[in-house]
């Protein structure tokens, strides 16, 4: 297929992900936001969340203090955020615009219908100042949607090939990507230097982070326990039966790229580096994963993903 | 007189380039007033070079070579003996009736200014040769040759005669676009010029106007002469977009940009709360 | 619903329907006024549907943008298509023949003709091509001619579409939509189908091959990009053809072979069905500031290494100034007298000519032969004084500059509103394809309709409509 076909399926896919993720993070730093001091309310979690995201230097360069209002506007509709939830929404449009016989009718639709409704909360949201909160949670709630929607249609309707693997790899290139910062969210509200890891606040701000990837009831079936850090990031980073672990998505990922490599009788150094960022999830334990430092294994993962990212651009996508 | 040429065009890029294709117009051919004595062309890099002929009959060399290309030389080098025929071009290779050379391309407009400057410097003339001779001396006389522009830059003929400035070889574009206007054949020729005894002004270009009963006489505005000895003829066109030496194009591949997080996750947060 | 004295393509003067209108006439008349208005507004929404990728493009509220359509088809018979096809046959066989000759020997010129100046002088006659042999001859692989009548017998031509004709996606739209809304009225007509027109046009495409194609030529889509207003089109095409939409940047010419950039690494490709103009092709040898085309294109077509469809050049063809001499080309290459009339135009060039146009501008169309998009024109009949008097300054200044024809009394055709049926001027766009094996029109077309009441203007940003165009055998018509 045509090189330019694969690289919007792969980018579509992408910022569909991404802005799922988006409303996912809002979610939660809002509900982190309004725990008051006691229960781990730190005043710093919009900073953390923007910082997440990859946007805080964007955001200083625009904003001059960091508030809930502001950081919503910024993350969800500023056009200046080249990654802001609108800019996602249309970013995958025109992507998908530009392939859009290579997609589904339903995986169009999804997108297109997506982006026509965007329209309706830009103007009700879409402008700095005081947020409609009923509002906002509606559109969060549309944007996960949408990307449940794009997903299932890709899933149910798509030929297997590899138009197929091009998109889904996209997908969980960015659920890893994203789950990580997620987690790394978690890391940067840190706790009152009095507050004993595990305790009430900590619990708060974990089951927080589960919410926001919907696995509060996965973390209770898998661990048939109370929320403790150590497992809920067992559960993100190393359980393969947890959909988006970073560990499942690297299943995924091998598997994708396995299949992309059989097809064509080739493989590459996109293949040799997913081979091997699998082999690391599969060879270590949570412990592991706390002696390097949570942060910093997340931070050192969030690179060698971005640079498999390069690796399958190079190899497959604009040579 | 016998004319040795080296032409050397340098070519450096940062950063550097997937691929690279031009198409290069720089071989002479004979006529009455030149013979081609020995001439070769050479990149200095791994490269395609495929001759072709064009429409004008000037030899196209087409060149290609895949990356990372971060710069090269073409060299076009050789000996031409040339002789005076008082400025007047035959036993060249002629494809295209007369009437194509009066067609107005995008470089050769001729809008308001140029019109009038046409018509005020044929006023008065005695026949066509005569017009083209005032037309030269006007645009000689009328455009400043401005020394630091580049031969290389191709500019249309209005804009040149609105700022009445420009490269050497730009203002043949104008003696081009005036003629046509005023009725005449007239064509661009791409070539070289021996300025003085060991100087050769590389990519020149200068006129050529179809004169009943004469055939086609060359004028070379910048320095208001018909071509005699000093000048080598390597392609004719219809402007310079159609002569140039070199046509260069932007660099292959996608050059589509999409946007990832930044993969950064820094750590200033947890400084200034520590 | 005949009006006045323009030709009426359902109903006779004498009130009765002409003969293969019988049966749509009969349907009409038995339609309620409540069954054609939820058919209309079904088709809207079928359209739409559809159309979500009709209209998007380009455009951020063009939901509002569908071309509307029509429900009542356009009827043509067999016997009267018979003799359209064989006009635009011999049509579209000359096109050729005169593009193989004004860039080979340029006998029609020799021979007298058509001037010399109207060829070499015209910027669509591309002196990159001359010399250059195409395979098969064939420059013109895809055409659209428009077409239109005023009475019963004669059809004319109004204009050959050459370069990169496009309206061939609503023709196979519209008779999709039609055969869900209107079953009924399929059942009661033979109606010669067009939804092969991709095969057809694949099979053509392939027929011109370079040599050096493989067993299976590669033929891809070139397209301008998804901000073109006919990007839809575009890769609705691409989809029924199966081949790849491919944009400049998708392909790379390395050693005069053209390539695609696939995931599997560059791909030759062997055919081209360009819908990028000339212009803007290929940056070494036209528009040095395209970046929509591919560096060396040229290079590689020259050599004889790629197809182009159409041949660049092929505007030359199409001009409106050639178009005026296309009678006597016609008589020139096949000895022939043609089958299809020219709109009668005069040539302002020729002294006589102007003289006659300056006289009797009010009731003339003056149209700038190589304009486009209706700038330099003038509708008489529409013009204020004061524009008349400007216009007729501009044509004493330059007036091989121009061409004039008299205000067409474009047939109608029956239309469905909200107040009812009315006639409607049409006009027709049938596909005519030319392959090494000869020349093919898809029976049917493109008829654009001027959906307010007394237009002349049938162009879709005009308020113009389109209808499905059918071919049907006289006999169900008879019946």
């Amino acid at each position: 297929m045509l090189s330019r076909t694969a690289d919007n399926l792969y980018w579509l896919s992408r910022y569909m992900e991404r802005a799922d993720f988006l409303a996912r993070i809002i979610e939660a730093t809002q509900r982190l936001a309004t725990l008051p001091t006691a229960y781990g309310g730190t005043g710093t979690e919009w900073e953390s969340t923007l910082n997440a995201a990859g946007a805080l230097e964007g955001y200083k360069e625009h904003m001059s203090e960091v508030t809930e209002a502001d950081a919503i506007y910024y993350l969800g509709f500023d056009a200046r955020n080249p990654s802001s939830i609108r800019n996602c929404i249309e970013l995958a449009r025109t992507n998908a615009r530009a392939v859009r016989t290579a997609l589904t009718i339903e995986m169009w639709q999804a997108i297109n219908t997506a982006w026509l409704e965007l329209k309706r909360y830009e103007i009700s949201l879409g402008k700095p100042g005081p947020i409609d909160r009923i509002e906002l949670s509606r559109f969060l709630e549309f944007v996960k949607k949408t990307s449940l929607d794009f997903d299932g249609s890709a899933h149910r309707t798509m030929l297997r090939n590899d138009a197929h693997w091009f998109s889904r790899l996209g997908l969980y290139m960015e659920r890893a990507d994203t789950t990580a910062r997620i987690l790394d969210v978690k890391y940067h509200v840190l706790l009152p230097e009095t507050e004993a890891v595990g305790g009430t606040i900590d619990y708060f701000q974990w089951t927080a982070i589960l919410r926001a990837v919907s696995a509060l009831t996965a973390y209770h079936w898998v661990y048939r326990g109370s929320v403790k850090p150590w497992l809920v990031a067992d559960l993100l980073i190393l359980r393969p039966e947890m959909p988006r672990s970073l560990r499942s998505c690297y299943d995924n990922i091998v598997r994708l790229l396995d299949n992309i490599s059989r097809a064509y009788g080739r493989q590459g150094p996109a293949q040799r580096h997913a081979h091997a960022m699998l082999a690391r999830f599969e060879n270590s334990s949570i412990k592991d994963v706390f002696g390097t430092g949570l942060h910093e294994f997340l931070t050192e993962f969030v690179e060698s993903n971005d640079q498999l990212g390069s690796a399958v651009s190079e190899q497959y996508l604009i040579h | 007189m016998r004319i040795k040429i080296r032409h050397e065009t340098r070519f450096a890029f940062d950063p550097s380039g997937k691929s690279i294709i031009q198409t290069l117009r720089m071989t002479p051919r004979n006529h009455e007033g030149q013979r081609i004595v020995s001439w070769r062309m050479d990149v200095n890099i791994d490269c395609i070079l495929r001759p072709a002929e064009d429409s004008f009959g000037n030899v196209l060399h087409t060149f290609s070579a895949e990356g990372p290309v971060s710069g090269f030389t073409i060299t076009a080098e050789g000996e031409v003996e040339t002789f005076d025929m008082s400025g007047i071009v035959r036993g060249g290779i002629e494809r295209f009736p007369n009437d194509i050379y009066l067609r107005e391309t995008d470089q050769t407009i001729a809008d308001k200014g140029l019109r009038a400057f046409a018509l005020k410097a044929a006023e008065g003339n005695e026949g066509t040769l005569d017009t083209l001779h005032r037309l030269m001396t006007a645009v000689h006389e009328g455009i400043a040759i401005d020394p630091d522009a580049s031969a290389t830059d191709i500019v249309p003929a209005a804009d040149i005669l609105a700022a009445r400035t420009g490269s050497a070889a730009n203002v043949g574009q104008v003696f081009a676009a005036a003629s046509r206007y005023l009725g005449i054949p007239t064509r661009i020729i791409e070539g070289y010029y021996l300025a003085g005894p060991f100087t050769i002004a590389g990519g020149h270009s200068w006129a050529e106007a179809f004169v009943e009963g004469l055939g086609w006489i060359g004028f070379d505005a910048a320095h208001d002469l018909c071509p005699q000895e000093n000048h080598v003829r390597a392609a004719v066109g219809l402007d310079r977009l159609g002569t140039a030496p070199v046509r260069v194009a932007p660099f292959g591949g996608l050059a589509k940009v999409q946007i990832s997080l930044n993969p950064r996750l820094t750590q200033s947060q947890s400084q200034s709360q520590s | 619903m005949a009006t006045g004295h323009f030709f009426d393509e359902m109903t006779q003067p004498d009130g009765l329907p002409r003969k293969v209108y019988e049966r749509v006439n009969r349907w009409l008349a038995s339609a309620p006024p409540e069954l054609l208005a939820s058919r209309r507004s079904q088709a809207e929404l079928m359209f739409r549907r559809i159309g979500i990728t009709f209209n998007v493009y380009g455009d951020k509220d063009a939901s509002e943008r569908l071309i509307p359509f029509d429900i009542i088809p356009r009827v043509l018979g067999r016997s009267e298509w018979a003799r359209l096809e064989a006009g635009l046959i011999q049509r579209v066989k000359v096109l050729n023949m005169f593009l193989a000759d004004i860039y080979g020997a340029g006998e029609v010129i020799k021979a007298g003709i058509i001037p010399a100046d109207i060829v070499y002088r015209n910027p669509h006659f591309r002196p990159e091509m001359a010399g250059v042999r195409v395979p098969h001859d064939i420059y013109v692989h895809i055409s659209g001619i428009d077409i239109v009548r005023v009475d019963d017998h004669d059809f004319y031509v109004l204009e050959d579409n050459a370069r990169t004709p496009s309206g061939v996606s609503y023709m196979l739209e519209n008779r999709e939509v039609m055969m869900r809304l209107v079953p009924e009225l399929f059942a009661e007509h033979r109606v010669a189908p067009v939804e092969n027109y991709p095969d057809a046009l694949l099979a053509k495409l392939k027929s011109v091959a370079p040599r050096s194609a493989g067993g299976e030529p590669v033929t891809v889509l070139l397209t301008p990009g998804q901000f073109n207003s006919a990007y839809y089109e575009h890769s609705f095409l691409a989809d029924k053809l199966g081949v790849e939409l491919v944009e400049g940047s998708d392909l790379l010419v390395r050693d005069n072979v053209v390539y695609m950039r696939t995931t599997q690494g560059p791909q030759r490709v062997d055919v081209i069905y360009r819908r990028i103009d000339d212009d803007f092709l290929d940056p070494l040898a036209f528009r040095p500031d395209s970046a929509l085309g591919v560096p060396g294109l040229m290079s590689a077509y020259l050599a004889g290494n790629v197809t182009l469809a159409n041949a660049v050049g092929t505007g030359i063809a199409d001009d409106k100034a050639v178009y005026t001499y296309m009678p006597e080309i016609i008589k020139f290459y096949l000895g022939e007298e043609p089958l299809l009339k020219n709109v009668p135009t005069w040539r302002c060039r020729e002294p006589a000519a102007l003289k006659y146009v300056l006289d009797h501008l009010p009731e003339l169309v003056v149209k700038e032969v190589n304009g486009s998009g209706g700038y330099g024109m003038l509708v008489g009949p529409h013009a204020t004084k004061a524009e008349i008097a400007s216009f007729a300054e501009k044509l004493v200044h330059d007036p091989a500059g121009f061409i004039a024809q008299p205000t067409l009394s474009l047939s109608t055709c029956p239309a469905s509103f909200d107040t009812g049926i009315g006639g409607r001027h049409v006009d027709l766009r049938p596909f005519v394809l030319s392959g090494a094996d000869g020349v093919r029109v898809i029976p049917g077309g493109l008829t654009r309709v001027a959906l307010k009441e007394g237009s002349l203007v049938v162009n879709s940003s005009q308020g113009g409509g389109t209808k499905d165009t059918w071919v049907i055998d006289d006999e169900t018509g008879a019946a």
